[in-house]
Formats: C-alpha cells, sequence, structure tokens
C-alpha cells in the first residue's frame, strides 16, 4: 500500500443488531458459522417472503426519551450500548462539539406512522404521544444519537435509499478531511415497515424464498433491518477507511445501468480516494440483492473495475440477514470490518449453485483469508451508487 | 475552509416563481404549478410535486452558476421528503387496493428528485439527500462545502419540503417552500461570498406563517439577503426548542 493509502482513517470501534443477533459478538458468531437468519415478516403482510428480522425485545428508550421511542431508536439505542466506552473516550479526547454524527436511514421510523395512520383510520385520532416529527421522522433520528451520546458536533441524516448509511461514511470522510470534525459516529438503521415489503413487491423483486446471491437459482430480495454504527476518528488504531467513492446512474429510478457505468464508477472514485490499486483488492462486500438484474451488473462491473489480474474473494451477506436498505452500507462495513481485524471472510449463503455468468470467486463457507484491503458496493434508488475501501489494521 | 461564492439563486412558492419576486413581495397569482422544464414529458409526468418544485429551483440556480451539469454535486435537503406521496400509499394500503405502482414507490424514497434531475441532466455526480430537523439547512451548507473543499469547483444546494398532510398536518392551508444555492470556488460573477460557517448566539429564523414550521425555511433570511443587499452574520435553524448556539454564517457582499 501506498503512503496515501496508510492515512486513511481508523475506525475505533463498531457495533451491529440484526436479525442475526441483537450483540455484535452473536452477529458475528453466526456469520462465521453460515448461519443465516430470514424469517416470514412479522407485520402481517399479506405477502409470501422472508425477511431479516430483529426478533427480541429491545429495552425502550428512557422515560425522557420516549416521545423518539421507535423500534428503528430501540435498534439504535441497543447497537450504541457496546461502543458507549469508546464513545465516552472520543468525546473526553476530542471534545463533544468535535464529534459529528452521520446517519443513513431510508425509511426511519415509518413503521409507526404506518400505524398512526391505521389508528386514525379507525379512530378518528392518532396514538396518545404520537408525534410525526420527533418518533417517525429522521429528525427523531437524529435528536435520538444526540440524546444517547452527548455528541455536540454536526449532526446528519442522510436519505439516499439503499445507500444512505454508505453514504454517511462518505460524507463523515469529508468532514474529517476538511477539518469540520476529529471523529464522527457514522452508521445506519432502518425497520421493516409495509410500504417497503409491498413496494419491492410491486416491483417484482421479493424472494418467497431465502435470497440467493450470486446463485444460477436466484429468485430475487429478501428485506432484513437492524442499525450498525462505527467511530472514524482522526487517529488511533483499528482497521482504516481508506476512500470512499460515489456516483449517480442518470439512467432510471429502479433499474440500474445494465452496462454497471454507474456502479463502476463509485468502485473506481473509491479505490482512486483510497491510493490503491485494484490489484490490492482483496475482498468486495458486494451489494449482492440476489436479483437476476443486480447481481449480473454488478458482477459486470466489478469485473470490469478490477480486471482480470485481480481474483479477489466476493461475497454478498445479505443472504444472512436480507437487505437491510437505509442500513445496509453500515452493517456490511461491520462485516468487513470483522474480516479486516480477524482475517477471515464469510460465505456468501445461498450462492450454490454459483451463476457461471458471474465470473467472480465467491466462496458459499467461511474461508481464513490475510484480507488487507477490502471494497464494499451499496447502490440505490434513483441511481445511487457508493463503494467503501477500507484497509486492515497497520 | 475556503470562502465559498454565491453564483445562483433559485425560489419557488406558490405566487412567486423567482427569488427577486418573493423578496420584491410581488405574488403572480398565475403561478401555480412550477415548471420543471428540465423534466422531459414523461418525467414530468410521473415527478412528484415535491419533485417538480426541488427540480425548478435547481434550474433556477445553475442558469447562472456556469457550471459542468453533467458533474456538479447536487445537494439536496428536505425534512419530510415525499411525504404527500406516502400519505396517498398509506390510504392505497388501506383501501385494500393493496398492490403498490412502482412509480408511487420508488417515488417515496427522500433521494426522488435527486433521481429525476440526473436522469434529467445526465448528472453522475455524488448527489446526497440530507434530511432532519432544525439542522437540516446546516447540513445541507456543510455537505455542499466539503465538496468544494475537495474537489468540487462548484456545488449546489436545494431546499425543498411541503407541509405535512392530514392527518399528520402541523400547518394545514401552509405552501410548499423551495430555494436553491448556487455555490462555488469561484469568484466571478458572484454577488456574494460567504464565510465562516460556525455555531454561534444569534437568534434564528423566525418561522413564516406562510410556510407554517417548514425547516428548509431556515435558508430564507440568507436567499433575502443576497438578494436584498444585507451583509451580516446569518442564521441557518429556524427557532425550537434546542438551547444554545445554532448554525450561522457571514455573508459578504460583492461588486458584480
Amino acid at each position: 500500500m501506498s503512503d496515501r493509502a496508510r492515512r486513511g482513517y481508523p475506525v475505533t470501534a463498531w457495533s451491529t443488531v440484526n436479525s442475526l443477533g441483537t450483540s455484535t459478538a452473536e452477529v458475528i458468531s453466526s456469520l462465521r458459522r453460515g448461519r443465516a437468519s430470514l424469517m416470514p415478516p412479522p407485520l402481517g403482510a399479506p405477502i409470501e417472503t422472508v425477511c431479516g428480522v430483529v426478533d427480541s425485545d429491545l429495552p425502550a428508550l428512557p422515560k425522557e426519551l420516549e416521545r423518539f421511542d421507535s423500534r428503528n431508536s430501540r435498534f439504535v439505542q441497543q447497537a450504541l450500548v457496546e461502543i458507549s466506552t469508546a464513545l465516552d473516550a472520543a468525546r473526553e479526547r476530542w471534545g463533544a462539539a468535535r464529534v459529528g454524527i452521520c446517519v443513513g436511514s431510508s425509511t426511519a421510523a415509518m413503521d409507526k406512522i404506518e400505524n398512526a395512520y391505521n389508528i386514525h383510520a379507525e379512530t378518528g385520532s392518532l396514538p396518545s404521544g404520537f408525534d410525526v416529527f420527533l418518533s417517525g421522522s429522521f429528525d427523531g433520528l437524529v435528536q435520538t444519537l444526540r440524546a444517547l451520546t452527548g455528541l455536540e458536533g454536526p449532526a446528519t441524516a442522510i436519505s439516499n435509499a439503499c445507500a444512505s448509511s454508505g453514504k454517511a461514511f462518505a460524507s463523515a470522510r469529508r468532514w474529517l478531511d476538511a477539518g469540520v470534525v476529529d471523529a464522527v459516529l457514522v452508521g445506519g438503521a432502518d425497520s421493516l415497515c409495509q410500504i417497503t415489503l409491498r413496494g419491492f413487491r410491486s416491483l417484482g423483486l421479493l424472494s418467497g424464498e431465502p435470497t440467493r446471491p450470486f446463485s444460477s437459482q436466484r429468485r430475487g430480495i429478501n428485506i432484513g433491518e437492524g442499525a450498525a454504527f462505527a467511530l472514524l476518528e482522526r487517529s488511533g488504531e483499528g482497521p482504516r477507511l481508506l476512500g470512499a467513492g460515489e456516483s449517480g446512474d442518470a439512467h432510471h429510478m429502479t433499474t440500474p445501468d445494465p452496462d454497471g457505468r454507474g456502479a463502476q464508477r463509485s468502485m473506481e472514485a473509491a479505490i482512486s480516494d483510497a491510493g490503491v490499486s485494484a490489484i490490492e483488492i482483496d475482498y468486495v462486500n458486494a451489494h449482492g440483492t440476489g436479483t437476476a438484474f443486480n447481481d449480473a451488473m454488478e458482477a459486470r462491473a466489478i469485473r470490469a473495475t478490477l480486471g482480470a489480474q485481480a481474483d479477489p474473494i466476493v461475497v454478498s451477506t445479505k443472504g444472512y440477514v436480507g437487505h437491510t436498505l437505509g442500513a445496509a452500507g453500515a452493517i456490511e462495513a461491520v462485516f468487513v470490518l470483522e474480516s479486516l481485524q480477524n482475517g477471515w471472510v464469510p460465505g456468501s449463503v445461498g450462492a450454490d449453485p454459483l451463476d457461471p455468468e458471474i465470473g467472480l470467486n465467491v466462496p458459499t463457507t467461511a474461508v481464513d483469508a490475510d484480507i488487507r484491503v477490502a471494497l464494499s458496493n451499496s447502490f440505490a434508488f434513483g441511481g445511487s451508487n457508493v463503494s467503501l475501501v477500507f484497509g486492515a489494521p497497520e | 475552509m475556503k470562502p465559498v461564492y454565491v453564483r445562483g439563486l433559485g425560489f419557488w412558492t406558490p405566487g412567486f416563481a423567482s427569488p427577486e419576486a418573493w423578496c420584491r413581495g410581488e405574488p403572480d397569482p398565475s403561478v401555480d404549478v412550477p415548471d420543471a422544464a428540465l423534466l422531459s414529458g414523461p418525467l414530468r409526468r410521473r415527478a412528484t410535486g415535491l419533485t417538480r418544485v426541488a427540480v425548478e429551483v435547481l434550474q433556477q440556480a445553475i442558469r447562472t452558476l456556469d457550471c459542468d451539469v453533467a458533474t456538479i454535486p447536487i445537494i439536496w435537503a428536505t425534512a419530510h421528503g415525499e411525504h404527500t406521496n406516502a400519505i396517498k400509499i398509506l390510504g392505497m394500503m388501506r383501501s385494500g387496493e393493496g398492490k403498490l405502482s412502482p412509480t408511487h414507490f420508488h417515488n417515496s424514497v427522500h433521494n426522488t428528485a435527486s433521481g429525476y434531475a440526473s436522469i434529467a441532466l445526465g448528472n453522475c455526480s455524488p448527489s446526497t439527500t440530507v434530511t432532519g430537523g432544525v439542522e437540516l439547512v446546516a447540513s445541507s451548507f456543510l455537505e455542499a462545502v466539503c465538496h468544494l473543499e475537495a474537489a468540487a469547483e462548484d456545488a449546489v444546494v436545494v431546499l425543498a419540503d411541503e407541509p405535512l398532510q392530514p392527518p399528520f398536518h402541523y400547518s394545514e392551508g401552509a405552501s410548499p417552500l423551495a430555494l436553491a444555492f448556487g455555490l462555488s470556488s469561484r469568484s466571478e460573477g458572484a454577488g456574494a461570498v460567504l464565510t465562516d460557517f460556525r455555531r454561534d448566539v444569534i437568534a434564528p429564523v423566525k418561522p413564516r406563517d406562510r410556510f407554517g414550521p417548514l425547516y428548509v425555511g431556515g435558508g430564507l433570511p440568507l436567499l433575502e439577503r443576497i438578494v436584498l443587499r444585507r451583509p451580516g452574520t446569518v442564521a441557518l435553524e429556524v427557532a425550537s426548542e434546542r438551547a444554545g448556539p445554532i448554525h450561522c454564517v457571514d455573508l459578504e457582499l460583492l461588486e458584480t
């Protein structure tokens, strides 16, 4: 790696909550064992599919924050518990005003808005205490994070559909580059809701079976939910965020450019920003939604970006937790950080039998590997693409 | 941080189709639907009301920015996003229509306007949609400023929101509001320059009755003072329960 690449920004702590568990250790243990966690949705939707459901009763927010309480904010609270010591240390080290918050979400607490709407339709009144600004909106998400962390730097929510939290990393990197902050709590959160499930069904993209990214038998997406956070600091120990690249397809609202040019541009921009060469990419955590179209497009774009000389391990982790939408970039970043820290890569569950057209090295079981540089992709409605490059601890 | 030059502005609300008309207080009753000519026929037919107002002010701001529209980063800011469309979808689900149309669904994401505009302009830039509450306007400027600090020569901030719809209405009868700022590292042709984005103890922006509590209204004083040539420190936050310093910026005027 070049000197430029060595600079990066260390990720000094991270955590996640998703269908594999409510602690990072639980999640990573399941990932390592190749145990997917997908089940029928709990929302009463008349839809035959399976989802990555957080199937645990998480604690409500404290009394003084109850106006922000939602399924989404409980994911956030749970994920923050594990990194609270690191956050305290960052606040002490840099000062609360020099630590920012950048969080991505696609729907925030839309499930709570759906519920309030239905109660209003049945009773003529919104639920007692319901406030669409505070408990159902992105403002509520930001305020929850401020209240739970005591951080006083810039606080932004990004909502670029399924690229939201990946783009939060890109923005956080720019904040650090510009000297606006010395550390950023970056992450994402999304919870299951009816609009999402019915919407993806309307597009004909939902799979009735567990999703199988990169398999010749792939049938579509499973939707998931959860949250993940990472603490980026100007200096410190840990795997590093080396670079970020973003692009737009300028093609179609829901269908990616079939030639993968937008995806290729974001990967190339991330690799360039990281100051590494394409051949150095050891591992790609793909967007890998399990639709016929996305996986073919993404495989084409990866091959075109990295070139014939490269042979990275390519994995989609959506077979474990589903597509967690706005949280996906952050959750998959945590998976990548674990790989860089501990020297292994999860299997791309469901990929067997591999679609021969994919043309990539896709393991279906976990493999030990000395991963030095990894790339993670997130693509979204509106043709919004983001790629992140992470490096192993020095 | 580098100074940020303002080289383009955009404004739209019913009755007012330009920053100058708004600042002069000269309503035109014929202004009821935004032109959004940037969108081709098929795109315009599918676009939501929020997307149309956002695209309208974008095209106003880039008119004088003299930029490469294919590469310029565009920062979209909206607190409620496609709330009006989401309420329609909830009604459809409730009434048993069940299946949504793909258009209704893809028009429900916060970055809907960004998607439509990128297709219309052939814009492949790293555009971002920021959302939130009282810090929304400051967040959008932060994104743009960081792009300018990095590699971008120009960037546009588009602020757009519609009043919340029943049963969630906070501001029945309020108007949609959209404003845009064409920002640049280049001083040529700029009428104003922004320096020292910070938090300070100054009075926040008072909500206007016409727009209710729309957070994007936090950008109104900046636009008005640029048009009316009134320099000084300008607040970027609407009044809220939040105590302490608020986001603001220094505005200086330039000879054009």
